[in-house]
């Protein structure tokens, strides 16, 4: 039974019709704010795909803000640091100033540490920026205890403020890492809000209020989805204000984050080892990449008597066991690079570096020695991370089995955290996930080396590494006593490094300049490095 | 058309039981209250608070498993929000702020105490009023599941007309079309979309939502590819469901009558047949809606849009206890709306179903 009549081709017509009219009377590609190009001033527009929400309020969300390299990409755009992590990393000349103009320890036991402050600046609610906002800020963070990294510093005596625009911090024990503490990585101490948020964090809610360059603007800003970055009326230096507006764009999925780098809906766009390949063959696109984390395994029981793993020569062998070079290239990325070190900023070793070679002769031969020749069984527990984590595990696996040991692998997911740490205190397993965020020798020691660190499950302290320590916290240049550190962990096998990660940027290289990620930050880079490749 | 044929045809409802032409005397507030009674006497509201009057005690359970069932899942939101670097005791701190130290029913009831007031708490992870995130978000999803259900249904029960009345080649592409709509996943559709119609051929953005306040035109740009997406499936579903329910219809004896009395084809298929088979394909609409609750979530993370499925998808990944709560009641919310529009559909279409 025929029903249509010639009202079908009208029908058809109409939404040909209606599909183009849509196409045509939208500008192409350019969701979210349609801000990319330029928004009317003489100064363009930058559009940058994160993963992770931007900060509003360095102490806020509970967590501290700062839990991975997306938000710092923009932290510095609304919250200037005190102290500037330049490109040039944790070294003398890599610090640089920025809130404050210079800084210092007065005395040589590094407990009292002292910053001048730069004057005429405000924050971008009006509020003055001095040494009594600074004083307020320290205080906040320590003791609400805010943020992973709150506990950088550890026995806080007093913060004073002998005038308007010098602060004088007091400790009950040596920490020479203060100067980085107060730097924009890892750290919210550095990243000072306006004592109007300090007072009630809700304001900062979907809003900023800090002395950066630029501020969060809240009727463009939908939190989880885009934020929109304006100039800050009140900063000091108007001519680091180098784009119109800043465009941040959430985009969860590494595929859809390169997509939207294609269409040119953002032109900066924080990568993915997942994706790099592909990035690499699109025109106009330049990757940026620098060494983000140490990868591998933290060998929990390495002094437990009862375990295989308290004997050196077998922590050993588990090392020489492992072809680094194979597992980075396949699990971190093709711009990783192998290590037999935890990767850290001044205690950087370049004899821990290459410490282990791939050798499973060696491996069944040190085996032997400790009486494992016929094999052995090590329980590990993975955190499942992406597409690292368990596969890293895995990786590892697969290459202790060619020398005889076996390796009893339970995966669970990162919200399982608290079981997680709660099984390794009791010794369920021998051995667990490592991931070494970069940053100074002293962290990691205290993280990993010393009782009550959150990765120290065992409360395992090793003498020789004490020693250091306190050798270096009271030494004119520490440098050395922390390489010697690394080097140390490396002799001991007291982990299992793999390889260092890299972050990834992906840059749309005829639209903006100057993204870095140099290894000696750690493989990040901050936005308000960033200007317009034109000029 | 004769008085038989039109019977057959429209088959007429009556208003209501018949009360035998019984009646008796009336007070004055008998009277004043009569126009209220025949309201409540109408279908339409008695389907409609039976429907509102469930969703209370559904609220109540839904909110307590979700309590329940969260509280199961292994982890520490203190953990998960401080990172793996946070030292026992400020995770036990934060834990304490957070109220996580206090029994489960304890934590239920201070959450339901601040819900009965329109208060669904503050995300543990963004610090935001769980209702603005929810308020901002809600509008997203909204657009996304309204647009894919006029177009899956538009297009499914046109497609589904024509397969049914034309058959042969059509009816089996139709079967093809469906077996692919049901076994290809939305986010693969999604990402080739994305692939072909933004990254090769620029016609749609790739990511990212305008709000229609912003820009009707961009907010249609915006959602075009997402909708499509979902709407694949869609499609399918509705295609199949009405073309069944059409050659039902078809073969019924009331069609035979019409055909016979001299209807025209096109009133047959389009005012008689498709009427009747609107029933089921009204069904499977409140179905697919629900389903399609689900669909956004993925599609949402494909797309980047901020809707209730990536908040959700956040939430849950950041073991955002207060915000799950919060959207596990819109989504509550949602299913009973979408069950009170079908239930509401169903008594206009076909006045013999009505509240026993």
């Amino acid at each position: 039974m025929r029903v249509f009549h010639s009202g079908k081709s009208r029908y058809a017509a109409a939404s040909m019709l209606a599909v183009v009219a849509l196409v045509a009377c939208s500008s192409g590609g350019s969701g979210g704010s349609g801000d990319s190009g330029s928004s009317g001033s003489s100064q363009p527009v930058l559009t940058i795909g994160v993963t992770e929400n931007p900060l509003t309020f360095p102490g806020d969300n509970v967590t501290g803000g700062g839990q991975g390299n997306q938000a710092e990409t923009t932290s510095t755009l609304d919250y200037a640091p005190l102290i500037n992590l330049s490109p040039a990393g944790d070294t003398p000349t890599g610090l640089t100033p920025w809130l404050a103009t210079s800084w210092g320890y007065i005395g040589t036991n590094y407990e009292t540490f002292y910053m001048n402050l730069r004057q005429g600046v405000k924050f971008s609610n009006g509020q003055p920026f001095n040494a009594a906002a600074v004083k307020t800020w320290i205080e906040y963070v320590y003791h609400q205890q805010l943020g992973a990294w709150a506990a950088d510093i550890t026995d806080l005596k007093s913060v004073t403020t002998p005038n308007p625009y010098k602060v004088v911090i007091q400790l009950g024990v040596p920490n020479p890492s203060m100067p980085y503490i107060f730097a924009q990585r890892d750290s919210n101490y550095g990243l000072p809000a306006c004592p109007a948020a300090v007072a009630n964090p809700s304001i900062t809610n979907d809003a900023s209020c800090g002395a950066g360059p630029y501020e969060v603007q809240q009727s463009s800003t939908v939190t989880g989805n885009i934020y929109t970055f304006v100039p800050n009326p009140y900063y000091y230096d108007k001519s680091a204000q180098k784009w119109s507006k800043v465009v941040a764009k959430v985009i969860s999925t590494p595929s859809s984050m390169l997509a939207a780098l294609q269409t040119g809906e953002i032109e900066v766009a924080v990568g993915d080892s997942s994706t790099v390949a592909q990035a690499q063959s699109v025109s106009n696109v330049k990757v940026v990449e620098g060494f983000a984390a140490a990868w591998g395994l933290n060998l929990v029981k390495r002094a437990a008597g009862s375990s295989p793993l308290g004997n050196v020569l077998v922590r050993q062998a588990l090392n020489y066991a492992v072809d680094r070079a194979a597992i980075t290239n396949a699990v971190l990325g093709p711009g990783s690079q192998p290590t037999s070190q935890l990767y850290n900023l001044d205690g950087l070793s370049q004899q821990a570096n290459n410490y282990y070679s791939y050798d499973p002769a060696k491996a069944k031969q040190l085996l032997a020695q400790a009486g494992y020749g016929n094999g052995l069984t090590i329980s590990v527990l993975e955190v499942d991370l992406g597409d690292i984590g368990t596969t890293l595990g895995q990786a590892i696996a697969s290459y202790w089995a060619k020398v005889g040991v076996t390796a009893q692998i339970t995966s669970l997911p990162p919200t399982d955290v608290a079981s997680v740490a709660a099984d390794l205190k009791t010794g369920k397993y021998d051995a667990t996930f490592l991931a070494a965020p970069s940053g100074p020798m002293q962290f990691g020691y205290k993280v990993t080396f010393v009782p009550g660190g959150s990765e120290d499950y065992l409360n395992v302290s090793d003498p020789q590494l004490d020693a250091l320590y306190q050798t270096a916290v009271h030494a004119a240049n520490p440098a050395p006593y922390w390489q010697q550190m690394n080097l140390t962990i490396a002799e001991q096998a007291d982990v299992l490094p793999v390889g260092w990660g890299d972050n990834y940027y992906y840059v749309n290289s005829s639209k903006v300049a100057g993204v870095m990620a140099p290894d000696a930050r750690e493989g990040l880079s901050f936005a308000s490095e960033w200007y317009p490749a034109s000029g | 058309m004769s008085e038989t044929v039109r019977n057959y045809v429209t088959e007429p409802v009556s208003a209501g039981p018949d009360r035998g032409g019984q009646t008796r005397p009336r007070s004055s507030w008998g009277r004043a209250a009569a126009p209220f009674r025949a309201f409540a006497r109408l279908t339409i509201v008695r389907v409609a608070t039976r429907r509102l009057l469930l969703a209370i005690p559904l609220l109540f359970v839904v909110s307590i498993l979700t309590e329940i069932l969260v509280s199961l899942i292994p982890g520490n939101p203190g953990y998960v929000l401080l990172g793996s670097t946070a030292t026992p005791s400020q995770v036990a701190a934060l834990d304490q702020r957070l109220g996580l130290t206090l029994p489960l029913y304890e934590q239920y009831w201070h959450w339901l105490r601040s819900a009965l007031t329109g208060n669904l708490g503050t995300s543990f992870y963004t610090g935001q009023p769980v209702l603005q995130a929810i308020q901002s978000s809600i509008w997203v999803t909204i657009s996304l599941m309204v647009g894919t259900l006029v177009i899956s249904l538009t297009a499914g029960v046109a497609l589904g007309v024509i397969s049914a009345v034309r058959g042969g080649v059509l009816a089996r592409f139709l079967d093809a079309f469906a077996l692919l709509g049901f076994a290809l996943p939305g986010f693969w559709i999604g990402a080739e979309l994305i692939r072909i119609f933004a990254v090769k051929l620029r016609l749609f953005p790739a990511v990212g939502y305008v709000s229609f306040g912003q820009s009707p035109a961009q907010w249609l740009h915006s959602l075009f590819l997402p909708v499509v997406a979902l709407a694949f499936g869609g499609i399918a579903f509705f295609a199949k469901q009405t073309r069944e329910a059409m050659l039902d219809a078809l073969g019924s004896e009331y069609i035979t009558m019409a055909r016979a009395s001299g209807v025209s084809a096109r009133a047959i298929v389009w005012r008689h047949a498709l009427k009747n088979c609107l029933v089921r394909v009204v069904t499977v609409l409140g179905i697919e809606a629900v389903f399609l609750i689900s669909g956004t979530v993925i599609i949402e993370f494909v797309f980047g849009l901020p809707g209730l499925g990536s908040l959700a998808a956040t939430a849950a990944g950041n073991h955002d206890i207060i915000m799950m709560q919060g959207v596990v009641v819109v989504y509550t919310l949602m299913v009973v709306a979408i069950n009170l529009i079908v239930d509401v559909a169903y008594s206009l279409l076909d006045p013999r179903v009505g509240v026993k």
